[in-house]
């Protein structure tokens, strides 16, 4: 092999490094968008779910414990446990603007793990660990808290069913803007941030 | 899109299959090339760029290692090794271990590419001088999503006599549809089973024994079927992969167990981290160093949490007591006594292994042994039991060679009779794992994950 050729193979090797980098970076702050259709992510997540001791909400029951308008959001699918003294739950929302609606839902899923916890702590530890290890993760324009024995399961399918209808994202300017504001330490405004455990692991 | 998704089975796999043995013999490993990333990209679109971009790197990497070792450079190739294996590590520890969302196979592409690697740089193999060639290895569809992790040094003996005519397809399609029906039908149903007893909050002792016998199957049937269905769709394409599994619950002992589960990555671990530390050439503290750092690594290869951890010590434990202190007197044992006590510890390990924590699994060890226990058995473990006998029975037989020996005696027996009845059994388990597929509503691999 020429010196050249050796020296352009050297550069290449360096370039590819530094482009992993920024890709990998990148992906702390690029906001997906899924285009894959409610009904296939919900079907993906409600298939890898035990929903016995579970059963659907209405508009009303989101409201309810969520204190968000599905109207107002956009695809909206609860499934809450049978009897009070269950922690299992589902929900799982699809966003029409994840701008504006992904603080709302993310607020109203911190609310009620909080109210969840105070319910439980003392007297149920089980329910109580089971929400403690509840899963909220956020992909783009889709967002799924779940708390049940095996909530990686459940998320495991959500992101995959996400992941397979990814295809768009931020402009090229919002991406390095991102990058950047990674870089620097700077916080963002990542709604990537995914999987957010409600409480430490083991 | 997963190997057991009707897009693969009815239409990925057989057009791949027709254009690679449509097209002249030079061009099949570029098409091959070509339809493993559009198989990658078609369920993780974002992430082709990053399979394109670590091809890339570790095929510079490669020549660069090639070069400086061709010039007696050794310090340089070092650095450029020690440099790219961090790279590599990095970017899978960085989304194993992050939030960030998982690229599909990134596990078993990234040990591939440190395989080619080490094997360059030891000087064990030929540089891959045609970057599309690396592509292939690295991205090669069968294998990126769960393995088997073929070495660089038995690709390239793979590649170096590639060939492929319809003889490969009439051998690969029945291990194909065997790992199909593994999967559909039998793994998927033990994991139905299993995971409505997960979801308890209280188990009694004998409905926590069955669901660990239940998860065990599954993660058998579960990933041995996704190797059979990797190995088959390989060999229809002309790549002979070594299997990876055989039949691991007859085996004698724990490290017996290893030699026949998921034996790819046991032979990464082996070539690359064993034998590198000093394998089994050196003093007995060495060996038991060496083992445990192979055992802590595969515990962390599988999960960031702590009870992966644990599982790899747990495995790692029983291995070295195998090697050093039990051997002689498991011995005296019989063989089926063996089998059973070797069963016994791979089954137990997957509590740790299901479990999401290690409190968890502590408490499902509590439950099988009567510690905040809904008694010893109640009315879940007879509806368990009751629904769930069968499928465990042909389970247990089918995880032992009698169902394959029993299909060769007749084959060979029954000759051209023999063979049409097989014929219509691997056609029967292709209309039943369709049907299976239909109906389900959403299944993914266990070790997709990983």
């Amino acid at each position: 092999m020429s010196r050249g050729h050796f020296s352009a193979l050297v550069i290449l090797y360096f370039i590819c490094a530094a482009a992993i980098v920024l890709f990998v970076g990148s992906r702390f702050t690029v906001n997906t968008v899924s285009d894959a259709p409610f009904e296939t992510v919900s079907e993906a997540v409600l298939g890898s779910t035990d929903l016995t001791v579970m059963q659907e909400g209405n508009n009303q029951m989101i409201k309810r414990l969520y204190g968000f308008d599905p109207d107002e959001i956009g695809d909206v699918l609860l499934y809450y446990p049978l009897t009070n003294m269950g922690a299992e739950e589902l929900l799982l929302v699809r966003m029409e603007d994840p701008d504006s609606s992904a603080d709302t839902v993310t607020t109203g899923i911190e609310d009620r793990i909080t109210s969840q916890e105070n319910s439980f702590n003392g007297y149920a530890p089980e329910q109580y660990s089971m929400i403690e290890k509840s899963i909220t993760d956020v992909q783009g324009n889709y967002i799924l808290f779940i708390s049940s024995s095996d909530p990686e399961k459940t998320d495991t399918a959500f992101r995959q069913a996400v992941g397979a209808g990814s295809s768009s994202g931020p402009d090229l300017t919002g991406r390095i803007r991102g990058l950047f504001s990674s870089l620097s330490g700077s916080s963002t405004d990542s709604s990537d941030q995914a999987t957010q455990e409600g409480g430490n692991a083991e | 899109m997963t190997l057991s998704s009707l897009p693969f089975l009815y239409l990925f796999l057989p057009v791949s299959v027709l254009l690679t043995l449509a097209v002249p013999e030079r061009a099949r490993l570029y098409v091959l090339a070509v339809l493993s990333l559009v198989f990658y990209a078609w369920g993780s679109p974002v992430y082709l760029l990053l399979l394109l971009l670590s091809s890339l790197f570790n095929y510079c990497a490669g020549r660069i290692l090639d070069e400086l070792l061709w010039n007696y450079r050794d310090g340089a190739a070092r650095f450029y090794l020690v440099f790219s294996v961090a790279v590599n590590l990095g970017i899978l520890g960085i989304f194993k271990y992050t939030s960030l969302e998982f690229p599909v196979g990134i596990s078993f592409y990234t040990f591939s590419a440190l395989s080619y690697l080490f094997d360059v740089y030891r000087d064990r193999q030929e540089v891959e001088r045609n970057p599309v060639y690396l592509v292939l290895y690295i991205s090669f569809f069968p294998k990126i999503i769960s393995g088997p992790i073929v070495s660089y040094r038995d690709w390239k003996d793979i590649l170096n006599h590639h060939s492929m005519n319809r003889n490969d397809i009439y051998r690969g399609m029945p291990l194909f549809l065997i790992g199909l029906f593994k999967k559909v039908l039998i793994a998927d149903r033990l994991g139905a089973a299993f995971s409505g007893i997960q979801s308890s909050s209280q188990l009694a002792s004998g409905t926590a024994w069955l669901g660990m016998l239940l998860y065990g199957f599954q993660l058998y049937y579960d990933f041995s079927g996704y190797s059979d269905m990797a190995i088959g769709t390989a060999r229809m394409l002309g790549f002979k992969f070594d299997r990876n599994f055989n039949y691991p619950y007859t085996s004698i002992n724990i490290s017996d167990f290893w030699r026949r589960w998921h034996i790819s990555l046991g032979s990464w671990f082996r070539d690359y981290v064993y034998i590198p530390m000093g394998g089994n050439r050196c003093s007995t503290a060495r060996q038991v160093l060496n083992l445990s750092v192979v055992w802590l690594l595969t515990g962390i290869w599988h999960g960031s949490t702590l009870n992966f951890l644990v599982w790899g010590i747990w495995h790692g434990i029983f291995v070295i007591l195998d090697k050093f202190v039990l051997n002689e007197r498991m011995e005296r044992i019989p063989s089926w006594g063996r089998i059973l006590l070797t069963d016994l510890i791979a089954m137990l390990g997957w509590v740790w292994f299901f479990s999401p924590g290690v409190g968890s699994a502590l408490r499902w060890f509590g439950w099988m042994f009567g510690i905040g226990a809904a008694g010893a058995g109640n009315a879940q473990t007879l509806f368990v039991l009751r629904q769930n006998i069968v499928l465990l029975l042909a389970a247990a037989v089918g995880s032992t060679p009698v169902v394959h020996k029993l299909h060769q005696y007749y084959a060979y027996r029954w000759k051209n009779t023999g063979l049409v009845i097989s014929v219509i059994l691997y056609l029967l388990l292709l209309v039943l794992s369709t049907a299976g597929i239909i109906g389900s509503t959403y299944s993914t691999f266990l070790y997709a994950k990983f």
